[in-house]
């Protein structure tokens, strides 16, 4: 027997009801302001084209850790995802653990942006970034903190560059981009990327955000907006929601030569592991990262599976590696209230502990 | 009235109107009654209900939510779908469990989109965004929107007229120079559309197959909830067992060889369309003496190395302002150590 044959009239009843919670939840809907991203007060310290250095304040009455850490963020998506609300900031956190905190914000590639590549992402932003950090703090190293593509970025520049990272810490962060539960991977295997950056130029970012929600598409693009239906009459939850889809929606278009390089070395071709990857002429190798190494993953990641990330034990060159597994997903190491209880105190604990 | 004048006052009247609106929709199959009912004789409307009062309302939604509230509608539409098809069913058929009937119309709704090749998108239920997602993608792309209704009708389909009055258009565009070298481009650029027009009919069809082994599992999932005595007591339920059903399947189906060369294909396809469609667009330009996309880029990439030269110097300038300032500490030291001799 079939366990469901419900009787029109109660179909009905819940279908008003549906509607009814509809039309109440607009009204609450109609009177929200634009969310704005980032909370935490903050002053620019660097800018340069579109990218922008922020330090964030802080209470001045708490001693920091002397050595500046300094927060790399992926070019896919804003960084404010990483200081969304007063209760829900990694940002914050990381402050209350009393490291000194700066964010680079690449900002919004657009036309003239197209030939930037990987080397001027590095070698030039990034770089440029942590030497106005070690002049300001008369420092010769800072502290490095990937974030997923960034912390691909900060493994690369860690490799190049490792007289100037005193620790690394890696979220997130895809290392084997072959592993047998990497969706987005197995899909770009058979695209002409070469195609693409030629006709397109710079990547839409609306293209990257069709991929993504491609990947549970029934409840991104579904099923959540159901649950928001049930939540609107809680103008909090309601604000809540609204700041994580201005997020997530809010994709910065790609510059198309860096598209490249990383679509086709590390997704493709899997360099990173293999010591291939070639920026501005020389070969990055994961046995040159040789400062102490903090790898936090997430167990539920749909975007970077935990083996990705974990891959990174078996290349470093760090003889002081460690990991930290959390029990959620990829958005929700940095959202989530369990998350602000564990990951900012403990990378805190753990750079104090390097300083 | 704008965005910006969305007054308290403003939302009250609004949610009033509103809620008199769903107030008399709801009461109007059966004016006695004091909970919704519909009259038996009467099929539900709820899907049209809820377009045309979203209709009155949408221009005048602010534009921070703009965006949210369509998504809200779209998935609004396909819940009270589902609604109007289990109370469809359980009239048309009462000796048949209404969710079964339900099932059956969304394998044959998965069937017409096979043998028609995706001429209605709704027929992918659940699956209809992301098709949807698509074609809004490639709309949105400069010079693409012509071919955001391929796969909605396409050449070889039963309403071709539309899509091949959108080739014929594009085929239109005034030519310059030399007629044939025109006509070849054209063909070529004609050939790029079938091809594209053939990778997302796979698409759609692989997508319509892996729908229908969805509702196969979704069948299987019901089975096992009964022999385990459960009961799926609303609609909610049955939703959300759905989208749970339809997202393992589809995972399975997104994690395989297949979905890999099909998406492949497709990106592949729709990306040589839109160089085919630039390089028809820079060779008209270049017929009126405009500058193209080459020669806009060959700009860009000029300034590009320029600005790299630039932090060069910049860097070389700092080295040797520091190796400079080095010179003259050592200097200095050096002047001091004679003097102190």
């Amino acid at each position: 027997m079939i366990p469901f044959n419900m009787r029109p009239e109660v179909l009905a009843a819940e279908v008003k009801a549906f509607n009814e919670k509809l039309t109440q939840g607009m009204g609450n809907m109609l009177a929200m302001q634009e969310s704005m991203g980032g909370v935490t007060p903050h002053e620019l310290v660097y800018q340069e084209d579109k990218l922008k250095l922020l330090h964030y304040t802080g209470d001045p009455a708490v001693e920091r850790n002397p050595t500046p850490l300094l927060i790399v963020y992926a070019l896919v998506n804003r960084p404010y995802m990483t200081d969304l609300q007063e209760n829900r900031s990694t940002i914050k956190g990381l402050l209350d653990a009393a490291q000194d905190v700066y964010l680079i914000d690449w900002g919004y590639p657009d036309a003239s942006d197209r030939y930037l590549t990987m080397d001027d992402y590095l070698n030039g932003y990034l770089d440029r970034c942590i030497d106005q950090l070690c002049a300001r703090h008369q420092v010769e190293q800072v502290n490095l903190l990937g974030i997923c593509q960034g912390g691909a970025f900060s493994l690369c520049y860690s490799a190049l560059h490792p007289e100037r990272v005193k620790n690394l810490v890696t979220m997130v962060t895809p290392v084997d981009f072959q592993t047998p539960d990497n969706m987005l991977s197995s899909w770009i295997q058979k695209v002409d990327v070469d195609l693409m950056v030629d006709t397109l130029g710079n990547i839409p970012g609306e293209m990257l955000n069709w991929t993504f929600l491609n990947l549970k598409p029934y409840q991104l693009m579904g099923q959540k907006y159901l649950g928001l239906v049930d939540m609107m009459d809680d103008k909090d939850v309601l604000k809540n929601f609204l700041r994580m889809e201005k997020w997530i929606f809010d994709s910065p278009d790609q510059a198309g030569e860096t598209f490249r390089q990383f679509m086709k070395e590390f997704f493709q071709q899997n360099k990173l592991i293999k010591g291939e990857v070639e920026i501005a002429g020389r070969t990055v190798k994961l046995a040159n990262v040789t400062m102490p190494v903090l790898n936090i993953y997430a167990d539920q990641d749909h975007l970077v599976p935990p083996d990705a990330s974990k891959a990174l034990a078996q290349y470093v060159g760090s003889k002081d590696y460690a990991e930290l597994s959390f029990n959620g997903g990829h958005i929700g190491i940095y959202v989530s209230g369990k998350a602000q209880k564990m990951i900012p105190p403990a990378i805190g604990y753990w750079l104090n502990e390097h300083a | 009235m704008s965005s910006r004048q969305w007054s308290e006052e403003a939302i009250k009247t609004w949610l009033e109107a509103q809620q008199r609106y769903w107030s008399t929709l709801a009461t109007s199959f059966n004016p006695n009654a004091t909970t919704a009912t519909v009259n038996n004789s009467q099929a539900p409307a709820w899907t049209n209900d809820l377009t045309k009062w979203w209709n009155t309302v949408n221009h005048d939604s602010p534009p921070q939510i703009k965006d949210v509230l369509n998504r809200v509608m779209d998935m609004g539409k396909v819940y009270l779908g589902l609604a109007e098809q289990v109370y469809s069913n359980s009239k048309a058929d009462p000796d048949t469990p209404s969710i079964e009937s339900w099932m059956r119309s969304l394998e044959n709704g998965f069937n017409q989109w096979l043998q028609q090749s995706g001429q209605n998108a709704s027929q992918l239920g659940l699956g209809q965004s992301v098709f949807e997602g698509w074609q809004q993608l490639v709309g949105n792309m400069q010079g693409m929107n012509l071919f955001r209704e391929v796969g909605a009708g396409g050449l070889t389909m039963p309403n071709a007229g539309l899509w091949q009055e959108h080739l014929q258009r594009a085929l239109a565009t005034p030519s310059f120079g030399l007629s044939h070298k025109s006509q070849e481009r054209l063909k070529k650029l004609a050939t790029l559309a079938l091809r594209y027009q053939q990778a997302l009919d796979k698409y759609s069809e692989a997508f319509a197959t892996q729908g229908q082994e969805s509702v196969q599992a979704l069948r299987a999932r019901i089975q096992k909830l009964a022999d385990q005595g459960k009961n799926i007591s609303s609609l909610r339920e049955l939703y959300d067992l759905w989208v749970d059903v339809s997202e393992d399947t589809y995972a399975q189906f997104a994690a395989s060889e297949q979905y890999q060369t099909l998406y492949g294909e497709l990106v592949n396809a729709f990306l040589l369309l839109k160089q085919g469609m630039n390089e028809h667009l820079d060779h008209e330009f270049k017929a009126f003496g405009l500058p193209v996309r080459a020669d806009y880029e060959a700009t860009v990439r000029k300034q590009h190395e320029l600005k790299r030269e630039n932090n060069t110097l910049r860097q070389q300038l700092r080295e040797l302002d520091q190796r400079l300032k080095r010179l003259e500490q050592t200097i200095q030291t050096t002047i001091t150590q004679e003097a102190a001799k």
